[in-house]
């Protein structure tokens, strides 16, 4: 499947969404919109998609290669019928307005046909200057072949530099080579427009203080990525650009042209440069050698995402990164040794401090360039003075001009997995322009009926690929056919060239109907990328897609053994004996499938729940809305103000009305739930409601939680035993009830990080330090002449909130440090309120007596609520109580029992604005599974035989989604709409009463026959 | 429940070597679920057997094939069909299944393949702990439910000896004390007053004391 179809859908089916940008972001917003069978086109300017993450070595904070992560999110799309994707195209002109835009796009040539080219990479290995592919990231490759999972999987050639075109059309054997490609231009229907195109990385050459481009151990985060990667420079070697060899010392510098205020600076925070620093320096010791020195100088740790802290703490205390709180001015290099020194000062200490280290990494952040500020124009979309896109406060996807959202890094700085909600969230709102989710009919499926080969003798048809000089440069071709030929069963045995290739599919599916093959076997490349095409290949030809075998005689073989002819061709046979014994047992299995639910839940009824209902209900989908309170509203309700100085009691009570007043919506409040059974698609949850708490049972297909946190209220600094103490909340509130009281007073301190960051709750609570910053800015507005003392540990003002953390500290709101160990002292004398902390600068305790202490505390999980939850809904939870999401990085949203999606504080402290995208995100994924109508239940799941069955209980005990159990009749049953064909059980069954299907042991022991010629 | 373990390799290999024609025979009840003799043990013994023989240039026919009970004459009937194209049958049932089949083909010599070791319960996977002594007159009723004559080392039935400590038994740290925790039961029950009632020395007849044990149910037989 790596070639794009151009499909019949999206022509005729008029409007589609227009994503820009084919990063992470617009991938996810693609495929989301494609999964909800809504057209999509991708257009990207580059010739393949992925964006910046397939640059990365490896994410936090599993510490995983991010190629394996993010490649099967890429290939996905190719099997999207809805999904349209233009590599090498720009946006050139939009007009019209949402549901009904124009848009003029412009396809550079790329001189292949993606449709015929195998990327085989004959060309790219005679003509390398002139031929550009994405794979070519791993110079060890084919062995390694890091990515070879580009979108599109072809080449495209840069016509400039070709000398000779018909030496390269000769070169060739795909004859995909196009040497007349012109730039094309087209004009589509959109509905609505998704950018997500993404932000440079600043580069820091332009600074002088560095030695960036000077200085060869200078580099870039990003350039430190690559010099690690295995797909790197250095062929995954950690060494030093000046003399290849491993350093022992290493150094970052955070927030490079990031959060200052001289030249060539930005004045925001990236936001993601700690925690891809530390994430280096993990890697750099956890990969490469513990005894490397890591040294990180920053001004604040912004670990600020869910469980970042932990990570933090991992670096610090596991690892034993060395961080220093420090901006150095300067790197200075030894012209001889080419080591770099950095002098910097600490706070503790009267003189500067000079080191010498072995390689510096610069952490530079995010930066628009021209050609989205141009593209903006060309959008008719406001830019924010950071030239990021302006959007809506309270619907951060939207921008200034209705019909075009936004998501990723172009609306502001942010890391993997909030690119990934905010691109589900855009994918969502455009969607909601196009007609409503329900009324679009299902693709057809325009396969021919499956043969029924069940009272059939084997007849395997062998199909042999030499690739190119892949595999047939290395092992006779001929002489394998004759091979497998002559195995019993066998009745056509025959070379096919490439046969991807759209010649050979039809060759062999020419040769599967007139010789009337039941099992086929593929001696080629790896099923890996190439099984799904070949599994439809069989379909197309009326044969269950289980019927086929791949033998991967490229990469496991020819490639391995590339300088072993004759040792590579006695593997080939005895692979080709294997695929061969294998695939007789082979049998037609179903993907199951049961009708889908079309309702959904959502439990919690604050601006989470609110906004996910809304945005499901205008889609035509049926929402029960579970609140436990009396009434609407959750914590928000009790918040006065955003930081942009937004009114949030109107906002809510528009979207209480909203909610309340939808025909779609059942709001049950008071309510609580009580049990719940089903498959994904199909659950039925039952809840107790109103004031008799009646039982009532609800069918649903998805249930999206949003059962939010709490404000914590931990008994720190004297909170609750005197009316002047209190939290930042009710100082909102006071702010903006009661300004006369505010007026009065003369000092205000503010305390951060209370009971976060501590060992009993380690992680950052996230909103307090704006939510402190955003009380002191509207005292100080109130009164400047307020005195404003803001204790904190790190200051976490992440992306724009850097600018009203720094009109703070130019309206003279004075901020001190402290560290955990060195905690303030409050104490109340008199009936006066007084703080006691350590100044660093003064070298001494102060004493700072205040009117009012606003205590900054942050959110703490429900656990009563979530562990409920997560009994009845067999959810997994974080080691602090909030629920676990799928996969941190690239499955934000979504649930490890499939069918359910988390949203807003119940996933971590998050502001209004942040848990809104996330409501939109987790609607917008609901409506991927909604649009499915029918639930596939795969088909390699556990098939009991009852009649063995001894009941055990070993299946019971050992499944890790604890789907068997005993039933009536007395045997294990395994439902096959849970089963997750994990094994385990199959594996563990004492009795052998446990198959699974397509890895039956007959299969198994087949192939192995296959492979020892029978002993047994 | 029975439980059992496989005998070393090498004894079941002393046994078998003689012959060529091997029919081994697994049992679907205690010993599948002590995961002892079951299908997958048959399957794993069988090839390790094979693997053993081919080592030493030698081609031995298995014949694999697991029966529902092999303690009930007409499971074990099922193996008519094969028994002639045998020499010699290992059976990974418990010894009252060993002795079942050579009951019944009296002509071929019966192996056994595990060694039964206890009446036990599944305390969790992979776990099995001494439950009852089959004593045939059960105490479980006046010991809170918890059996001295399983449980407690020396079997004592009117309290713990001078070798309980800390609730443990003296033999092992890890064994507990089974008056222990006797006491702590009936204490929990408000039943401290059967602690004090004496126990008279146990019948040990009914236990296999005097002989083999039988029972006959008049009612039942036919």
């Amino acid at each position: 499947m790596q070639k794009l179809k151009d499909n019949q859908h999206n022509k005729s089916n008029g409007r589609s969404v227009l994503v820009i940008g084919g990063g992470v972001g617009g991938i996810r917003a693609a495929l989301d919109l494609a999964e909800s069978r809504r057209n999509v086109v991708l257009i990207d300017t580059s010739y393949s998609i992925g964006g910046l993450m397939t640059q990365l070595d490896r994410t936090f904070p599993t510490n995983n290669c991010d190629l394996c992560t993010v490649s099967p999110h890429l290939s996905e799309n190719t099997r999207q019928i809805h999904l349209d994707l233009k590599p090498m195209t720009q946006l050139e002109q939009l007009t019209g307005e949402t549901g009904n835009f124009k848009a003029t796009l412009v396809t550079e040539p790329r001189y292949i046909d993606i449709d015929k080219c195998t990327a085989c990479g004959e060309c790219h290995k005679y003509f390398p200057e002139a031929v550009r592919f994405t794979p070519g990231l791993d110079p060890r490759a084919p062995t390694c072949m890091r990515y070879p999972q580009a979108t599109p999987y072809a080449f495209s050639i840069d016509m400039e530099k070709v000398t000779d075109i018909n030496a390269l059309k000769k070169v060739c054997k795909a004859d995909a080579i196009i040497p007349d490609d012109t730039q094309k231009k087209v004009t589509i229907e959109a509905a609505s427009i998704v950018l997500s195109v993404g932000a440079q990385l600043f580069d820091p050459a332009i600074l002088d203080n560095f030695g960036s481009g000077q200085f060869e151990n200078v580099v870039t985060g990003l350039e430190y990525e690559r010099i690690m990667s295995a797909s790197g420079p250095f062929q995954g070697d950690l060494v030093r650009v000046s003399d290849k060899k491993p350093p022992k010392k290493v150094a970052w510098i955070q927030c490079v042209g990031s959060r200052g205020i001289n030249k060539a600076d930005v004045p925001y925070c990236s936001g993601v440069c700690c925690m891809y620093a530390l994430k280096e320096a993990i890697v750099t010791k956890e990969r490469f050698a513990e005894s490397i020195e890591t040294t990180i100088f920053y001004m604040d740790m912004r670990t600020y995402g869910k469980d970042y802290e932990l990570y933090l703490n991992r670096a610090k205390n596991d690892y034993g990164v060395r961080m220093i709180r420090s901006r150095p001015h300067s790197i200075i290099e030894d012209h001889k040794t080419k080591d770099l020194s950095i002098t910097y000062a600490v706070e503790e200490e009267v003189l500067t401090k000079t080191e010498a280290f072995d390689m510096v990494v610069l952490s530079t952040g995010f930066r628009i360039p021209e050609t989205t500020i141009d593209l903006a124009r060309r959008l008719g979309i406001e830019l924010n003075l950071h030239n990021f896109a302006k959007t809506d406060h309270f619907n951060p996807v939207k921008t200034s001009r209705p019909g075009v959202y936004v998501c990723g890094v172009v609306e502001s700085p942010k890391d993997i997995p909030e690119t990934m909600v905010q691109a589900s969230a855009a994918a969502s709102m455009a969607a909601s322009n196009l007609p409503a989710i329900m009324d679009v009919p299902e693709s057809e499926n325009d396969f021919i009926p499956e043969r029924d080969v069940s009272g059939e003798e084997p007849k395997i048809g062998v199909f042999i690929c030499d690739c190119g000089l892949e595999i047939g440069g290395v092992v006779d071709v001929d002489k394998m056919v004759e091979f497998a030929g002559a195995r019993p069963d066998v009745v056509v045995s025959q070379a096919v060239g490439y046969g991807c290739s759209s010649d050979s599919m039809a060759l062999i599916e020419a040769s599967i109907k007139t010789n009337n093959l039941n099992r086929v076997v593929i001696g080629g490349c790896s099923p890996r990328t190439h099984e799904t095409k070949f599994q439809d290949l069989l379909r197309r030809a009326g044969l269950n897609k289980y019927l086929v075998e791949i033998v991967n005689l490229r990469d496991q073989n020819t490639w391995a053994h590339m300088g072993q002819p004759k040792e590579a061709l006695d593997k080939a046979f005895k692979l080709l004996g294997i695929g061969i014994s294998g695939v007789r047992k082979s049998r037609p299995l179903m993907d199951q499938t049961l009708p889908m639910n079309q309702n959904a839940l959502v439990v919690g009824g604050g601006v989470t729940g609110m906004t996910a209902a809304l945005q499901l209900a205008g889609q035509g989908v049926k929402v029960y809305l579970v609140e436990r309170s009396a009434g609407l509203g959750g914590l928000a309700k009790s918040i006065r103000k955003t930081i942009q100085g937004d009114e949030v009691g109107p906002f809510m009570n528009q979207l209480i009305d909203d909610v309340t007043a939808h025909e779609n919506i059942q709001v049950l409040t008071r309510s609580i739930i009580v049990d719940h059974s089903g498959i994904p698609g199909r659950f039925k949850t039952g809840i107790q409601t109103g004031p008799r708490m009646n039982y009532m049972q609800l069918d649903h297909g998805v249930t999206i939680l949003a059962t939010g946190a709490l404000p914590n209220r931990p008994d720190a600094y004297g909170l609750g035993t005197h009316d002047s103490i209190v939290t930042q909340l009710e100082l909102d509130v006071l702010i903006e009830d009661n300004p006369e009281k505010i007026k009065a007073m003369n000092q205000v301190v503010m305390i951060q990080c209370v009971g976060s960051r501590e060992p009993d709750n380690p992680n950052c609570s996230r909103i307090c330090c704006q939510a402190a910053i955003k009380n002191a800015l509207r005292i100080k507005a109130i009164d400047p002449d307020i005195q404003i003392f803001i204790l904190y540990r790190d200051i976490r003002t992440y992306g724009f909130q850097e600018d009203y953390y720094r009109k703070a500290r130019d309206l003279d709101v004075k901020f001190i440090r402290f560290s955990l160990d060195n905690k303030p002292e409050v104490r109340v004398e008199n009936n006066r309120v007084s703080v006691f902390v350590d100044d660093v600068i003064l070298g001494r305790k102060i004493q700072i007596e205040t009117d009012y202490l606003a205590l900054s505390t942050g959110m703490i999980a429900d656990d009563e609520t979530t562990e409920d939850l997560s009994m009845m809904f067999h959810l997994p939870r974080t080691s602090d109580h909030y629920f676990l999401e799928d996969h941190v990085k690239l499955r934000p949203v979504d649930m490890s029992v499939r069918g359910f999606f988390i949203a807003g504080t119940t996933h971590s402290p998050k502001t209004i604005q942040e848990s809104i995208t996330q409501a939109y995100a987790a609607a917008g994924r609901a409506q991927t599974l909604l649009a499915k109508r029918q639930i596939n239940l795969g088909a390699a799941v556990a098939k009991v035989d009852g009649s063995k069955c001894a009941a055990c209980l070993v299946c019971v005990r050992a499944c890790p989604f604890s789907i068997p159990f005993i039933n009536e009749d007395g045997y294990s049953q395994i439902d096959p709409a849970k089963c997750q064909g994990c094994g385990v059980c199959a594996a563990d069954c004492p009795a052998k009463a446990i198959q699974l299907l397509a890895f039956e042991d007959d299969q198994i022991m087949a192939k192995l026959d296959g492979l020892f010629g029978g002993l047994n | 429940m029975i439980t059992a373990e496989q005998k070393p390799l090498s004894e079941i290999i002393e046994y078998i070597s003689p012959y060529d024609r091997i029919l081994l025979v697994g049992c679907n009840e205690c010993v599948t679920v002590c995961a002892a003799g079951g299908r997958k043990e048959v399957g794993l013994l069988a090839s390790a057997l094979t693997l053993h023989f081919l080592k030493q240039g030698r081609t031995i026919d298995i014949k694999e094939i697991t029966l529902e009970r092999q303690c009930d004459p007409e499971y074990v009937e099922e193996l008519v069909s094969e028994i002639d194209r045998a020499d010699a049958i290992l059976s990974m049932a418990c010894g009252c299944g060993v002795q079942t089949i050579a009951e019944r083909y009296k002509e071929k010599p019966v192996f056994p393949a595990v060694n039964t070791k206890f009446m036990g319960a599944s305390e969790s996977q992979g776990i099995w702990v001494e439950r009852c002594r089959g004593c045939g007159d059960c105490l479980l009723g006046i010991t809170g439910g918890i059996c001295p004559v399983a449980r407690c080392s020396k079997q004592l039935l009117n309290g713990p000896c001078g070798g309980t400590s800390n609730g443990k038994c003296e033999i092992d740290p890890d064994v507990e004390c089974a008056w222990c925790l006797i006491w702590e039961r009936l204490k929990a029950l408000g039943m401290e007053k059967r602690y004090e009632e004496i126990m008279e020395a146990k019948d040990f007849r009914p236990a296999g004391g005097g002989g083999p044990r039988k029972i006959i149910r008049e009612d039942l037989s036919l």
